[in-house]
């Protein structure tokens, strides 16, 4: 009975104001809320990661996908919110690391049951970058002479293989 | 009385390995050019060293073990059981040197996985990782699902009665067209056309659903495959919950249908075929392990009302229920997920379903419904049997491709796989609860991986015991190879410790 009038608070909170203030906002991380979906559902949670993979446009809003280490969590958030996302991580990039503010969804009604966020607000912490690829050492090198001990062993063997 | 192999035995299993170790560098060879189409320099290195490494090792072994005969059933049989060990290890390279993977036995057990078409992973940092490194963990699917032996017979060797061998050490005992090099070439060919609509109808969805066209058709084609194959890798982090699609999970759950359904069926359906759709004693006994399996399933979430509709109950419930009988792990929800919202009897209709499979002589694994069905005929017969008076006799049909009387070898047979894969799961299930995990999750996790599904509840992680990681290569490679090939293997390795000269 607690849990459900401080979830009632929060979305009264949440619902009169457009903006999600963070005062309200549970910080959670993704294992934390999806180890307590059952109870987190409905709350409005902070969540910090970083924005990976792809942003996909869907009508006026998006989907963002958020990493903060052992999981991904799918966010789904108004386009002016998603727009403020220029990085997005993959091999070449960090993204940007970014914190959400907004309702957790357990099993989405709207979504097919999913386990979401629907943001009502994304602050940028942190603006991502291009990585540079790590040095090769002495890879090349040993790539190439096994490369030329390749050929020749072909080259001496080739009647038997 | 156990004859000991000979030099010139071993001479035969070496020779044709060394040829799948070759097979498998000029595979790689597709990875590198991606890594230098994607400017993925550090990644073309890594494969260069990789291909240049295999190829020598390859090259090195079938020359030394240069032979001209053909193999016996005991060759043919060691080199299908050997060949996937082998392949794990060379196959592993690349993924280890991508700096994703704790250890080299990480590496190992992705490349396992791969050829296995489990799906559990153990990458840290998937979202990050290059074009290169995930096509080649999806090509190992796709290689492994067709099978290393039927690659190798399709490019590398000749049509001979040893070849047909190696195939049947593969798990697969159908011979669909009269050669076998045939037979391997029709599966490549149904392969790449469904490759081809299929990722095409992933690609246009996962468009329409916003992804960029680039980063739609390499996840469409990485997707196709392991879906297709049974396998259940994707090319990020949260599986096929990334892409927030109801369409996309639709046509993967059609490329995961198909992917189960066996190729002789391919082939009937293919030459006009199909009536032989509604005969088939697989597709009967599929229909109905589903039906039981969802009932038990659903059953589980009586009083539990986690999913608040119809369509999300079809989008999870039914998509994993899918995913998991055709043995191909794919998800919608997080792995932690079955354990603290499905509860233990939801899990249990799961595992069942993991555990009987689809078909045979297709990319999944578990036990098959062919076997459950011919064992369900055999025990009806068994109870006709006694109502009749004793002087009858009762001749008990199955309808697969064609009719077959059902006779005791085929009873006997199905009755071995079954039990070696009952075995074969409890094993796991010990080793789970001996590294401290409780039973429901240990035997999920263990019939996920002996199966080769993929499904996780949450143990297959980075940080689980390594004794562990190896207890699930092994539970993998015995899982796709149905056995019979290993047991070979064990009879020669004991035939040459004390065998006679």
């Amino acid at each position: 009975m607690k849990k459900i009038v401080i979830s009632a608070i929060f979305l009264a909170a949440f619902a009169c104001s457009s903006s999600a203030t963070s005062g309200f906002a549970q910080a959670l991380s993704s294992s934390e809320l999806i180890e307590n979906a059952k109870e987190l559902n409905g709350a409005i949670v902070s969540y910090k990661g970083e924005a990976v993979t792809a942003i996909m446009r869907r009508g006026a809003h998006s989907w963002i996908s958020v990493n903060d280490g052992p999981n991904a969590i799918g966010v789904w958030a108004k386009n002016d919110l998603a727009e403020k996302i220029i990085f997005i991580g993959d091999y070449k990039y960090k993204g940007d690391a970014v914190e959400i503010e907004g309702i957790f969804n357990r099993a989405c009604s709207e979504h097919g049951g999913e386990l979401d966020i629907h943001a009502g607000k994304i602050t940028v912490l942190e603006r991502g970058y291009s990585l540079a690829e790590r040095p090769y050492g002495n890879r090349m090198r040993i790539a190439i002479a096994l490369f030329l001990a390749t050929l020749i062993a072909v080259a001496f063997f080739r009647k038997k293989l | 009385m156990i004859l000991r192999p000979t030099r010139e035995d071993y001479k035969i299993i070496g020779y044709y390995l060394g040829k799948i170790v070759i097979g498998i560098g000029i595979l790689m060879m597709i990875p590198f050019t991606l890594a230098l189409v994607y400017s993925e320099y550090r990644p073309a290195a890594d494969f260069l060293l990789s291909i240049s490494a295999v190829l020598l090792a390859g090259a090195c072994l079938s020359a030394i073990c240069y032979t001209k005969k053909d193999l016996a059933t005991m060759h043919a049989m060691s080199v299908a059981a050997l060949s996937w060990i082998v392949a794990m290890f060379v196959s592993a390279i690349p993924l280890y040197l991508s700096g994703h993977y704790g250890s080299y036995l990480d590496a190992c057990f992705e490349a396992m996985s791969g050829y296995a078409t489990t799906g559990l992973t153990l990458a840290n940092n998937l979202d990050h990782m290059a074009n290169s490194y995930n096509f080649w963990r999806h090509l190992t699917m796709f290689i492994g699902g067709q099978g290393i032996v039927v690659i190798a017979l399709t490019f590398l060797f000749r049509g001979t009665a040893g070849a047909f061998r190696m195939y049947v050490g593969e798990a697969r005992d159908e011979k669909i067209l009269p050669n076998v090099i045939e037979t391997s070439r029709f599966i490549w060919l149904v392969s790449i056309v469904f490759l081809i609509i299929g990722s095409a109808a992933l690609s246009a969805s996962a468009i329409i659903g916003g992804l960029k066209p680039a980063k739609a058709i390499f996840d469409s084609v990485c997707i196709f495959m392991a879906a297709w194959d049974t396998g259940g890798f994707t090319p990020q982090s949260q599986n096929i919950l990334f892409y927030h699609n109801f369409p996309f999970e639709i046509i993967t759950m059609a490329i995961m249908l198909l992917g189960s359904i066996n190729f002789a069926l391919h082939y009937a359906v293919w030459t006009g075929n199909r009536r032989e759709i509604y005969k088939n004693i697989e597709i009967i006994t599929l229909f109905f392990t589903m039906a039981v399996t969802l009932s038990i399933t659903a059953w589980g979430f009586i009083g539990n009302v986690v999913y608040p509709a119809a369509i999300p109950y079809f989008r999870k419930i039914f998509y994993h229920l899918i995913s998991g009988h055709t043995g191909t792990g794919y998800s919608t929800i997080y792995p932690r997920q079955f354990v603290n919202e499905w509860g233990p009897l939801a899990m249990l209709g799961i595992t069942i379903a993991m555990a009987i499979g689809g078909s045979v002589c297709s990319t999944t694994g578990a036990i098959k419904v062919l076997r459950i069905g011919v064992i369900y005929k055999a025990l009806r017969q068994d109870v006709k049997k006694l109502l009749l008076p004793d002087s009858s006799v009762l001749v008990q049909k199955v309808h697969h491709i064609k009719d077959m009387i059902l006779e005791d070898k085929h009873v006997r047979m199905a009755t071995l796989i079954l039990l070696s894969y009952l075995n074969l799961y409890i094993f796991g299930t010990i080793a789970g609860m001996l590294c401290g995990y409780p039973l429901a999750s240990s035997l999920f996790e263990s019939v996920s991986a002996a199966a080769n599904v993929g499904l996780s509840c949450g143990i297959t992680l980075p940080s689980m015991p390594s004794a562990l990681k190896i207890v699930y290569i092994i539970q993998m490679w015995a899982g796709r190879l149905e056995f019979i090939a290993i047991f070979a293997l064990g009879g020669m390795i004991i035939a040459s410790l004390k065998g006679r000269e």
